[in-house]
């Protein structure tokens, strides 16, 4: 995913980032201290999960795709809901000069 | 407390903040590490990075939140596996991580309420073997494909050499074209974090 892509791109790829960073990856058994219950939990939120190649917009499927996948999202006390949304955008403490 | 982004057997030194761990020919690629919130932005900036180190040199990404004690540590996790990461490292050379899922698109015929029994299990088993249709020819154009578990009728990770994007890419958009019930959606270049482990 190129850094410049935009928004509504990575609203529709974050399921595939979640799937890699948080369930791929070499994993070194223990020393993982970021706690994070269940993979599923951060589908939570999201809203257009599906797209198509021949943009989906074009075709007006997204809101109902995202509809559609919304009812495989678990719910969960342990993650804000609101966490994966567009508000907890920038509400970070990792800042762009920290890397 | 440091966080591990990347492992690599490629000897170049990344950008700081990033900094090189080395052990006997492999590297932890690392910085500081940071408390923060999980947010989706804090998982993008997290990938940019690796994106970045990827376009320099092959290497293995590390699962999100991998914090090691100090260099110290990050060497032993090395040495730990060594042989592991090695043949993970050949897995991956020269290749990157496309990501596609397929979905049924909710208009077309047989996707709609009041369908009868029968006539759902008809069209669920249309779609079943257009998820089919859809992942031979593009496990056939990958090195390596793996199908993962998830709500839509295919989703799937395939590792495929970074000159075979291009051609990937344009089978996806044949693919597209020709299943017209079926929405595809196809992301990357990723790192090849399916593709990391043994």
């Amino acid at each position: 995913m190129s850094p410049t892509r935009v928004t509504a791109e990575r609203d529709v790829a974050l399921v595939d980032l979640v799937d890699r960073l948080l369930g791929g990856g070499v994993v070194i058994a223990g020393d993982i201290t970021l706690s994070v219950a269940d993979v599923d939990l951060v589908y939570v939120g999201l809203r257009a999960l599906v797209s198509s190649v021949a943009t989906a917009e074009e075709k007006g499927v997204l809101p109902q795709m995202g509809d559609a996948l919304g009812k495989h999202a678990l719910d969960s006390d342990a993650l804000d809901s609101e966490a994966f949304g567009t508000d907890a955008f920038g509400d970070d403490s990792l800042g762009k000069s920290a890397l | 407390m440091i966080e591990l982004y990347a492992i690599t057997d490629d000897p170049s030194p990344p950008d700081p903040p990033l900094r090189a761990v080395r052990s006997d020919g492999l590297t932890a690629l690392c910085a500081p590490a940071e408390r923060r919130q999980l947010t989706a932005e804090v998982l993008w900036r997290h990938e940019e990075v690796v994106e970045a180190l990827m376009e320099e040199r092959d290497l293995l990404p590390m699962r999100f939140g991998t914090l090691v004690e100090d260099d110290e540590a990050a060497v032993r996790a090395l040495d730990e596996r060594r042989e592991e990461l090695k043949a993970s490292l050949d897995r991956v050379r020269g290749a990157v991580e496309l990501a596609v899922r397929a979905a049924a698109d909710p208009s077309s015929d047989g996707a709609g309420v009041g369908l009868s029994g029968t006539e759902y299990i008809r069209a669920k088993a249309r779609r079943t073997e257009a998820a089919g249709l859809l992942h031979e020819p593009l496990a056939f154009l990958a090195r390596e494909s793996v199908v993962q578990p998830g709500p839509e009728l295919l989703r799937a990770a395939y590792l495929v050499d970074r000159d075979a994007v291009q051609s990937f890419v344009g089978l996806v958009r044949r693919l597209q074209a020709t299943h017209e019930g079926l929405h595809i959606l196809c992301t990357g270049p990723w790192p090849p974090y399916s593709f990391a482990q043994p």
